[in-house]
């Protein structure tokens, strides 16, 4: 049993929605750190925020691409790409804060 | 003639044509397809769980620059790494609850409780109490 061929409620665009969100999200979060890491000095540290602001560009791209049909694909491996920039940008933004406590 | 009986994974999805190799196999290796909307509401929750911890995140990394840039004391600082390991974490959990949840979903079991939200609750509170002390200890020294 696979479900209506047309969901009434709406769930893959919210799902794809939801992807959109999240994202875009992860992106913004990944130039704020980006900027702060410029604006502290740690020019080392800019380089790796931008490698993942390209990563969750590549996510929301992606994402986009696998939402054109309405059957469930492969949600497992996007699922750990977007888990995956945010713990980049989870690790950037510790090293922003070490870097202040340990000069 | 085939020497051995070749072993085919079970197609849930019924098409008979290729059979089901989606990955992790801990979770699709088992029970049976659910309705496609449960399973789609399960990933929008674990997105959900992910934008969480990326707030998370975000707050410790604005912390971080609002300290650099007005030179507060490294409290600050420590909260902002409080903050971005919480938000990882939160993430992480994202995965392995959207794990848990798929299978249960497949082996038509009861759905498991979200294990990350004491945790959460906890994160959000002691983050919250080291600020405010930290306003509060601020704000007497001036007087």
């Amino acid at each position: 049993m696979t479900g209506p061929a047309r969901d009434p409620g709406l769930q893959p665009e919210r799902t794809a929605l939801a992807w959109q969100r999240t994202g875009l999200a992860a992106a913004g979060v990944c130039l704020l750190a980006g900027l702060t890491a410029v604006r502290v000095g740690s020019p080392a540290v800019a380089v790796g925020a931008a490698a993942l602001i390209i990563a969750a560009v590549v996510v929301v791209v992606g994402q986009s691409s696998r939402r054109s049909r309405t059957e469930v694909a492969e949600a497992w491996p996007w699922l750990r790409r977007v888990a995956s920039v945010v713990v980049g940008v989870a690790a950037v933004g510790f090293a922003l804060a070490v870097h202040r406590v340990l000069p | 003639m085939l020497a051995a009986v070749e072993q085919t994974p079970p197609d849930p999805r019924g098409q008979g044509r290729t059979p089901d190799t989606r990955r992790p196999r801990a979770v699709y290796g088992v029970g049976t397809e659910p309705d496609v909307r449960f399973s789609l509401a399960n990933e929008r929750t674990a997105l959900a769980w992910v934008r969480t911890g990326l707030a998370l995140v975000a707050g410790g990394v604005a912390l971080s620059t609002v300290a650099s840039v007005a030179g507060l004391p490294v409290l600050i600082d420590v909260v902002a790494m409080i903050a971005c390991a919480a938000g990882g974490l939160i993430a992480l959990s994202a995965l392995a609850s959207w794990r848990r949840v798929e299978r249960a979903l497949r082996l038509d079991q009861p759905l498991p409780p979200p294990r990350a939200l004491p945790f959460l609750a906890v994160g959000v509170c002691l983050v919250g109490l080291l600020l405010a002390g930290y306003a509060v200890h601020d704000a007497v020294s001036r007087m």
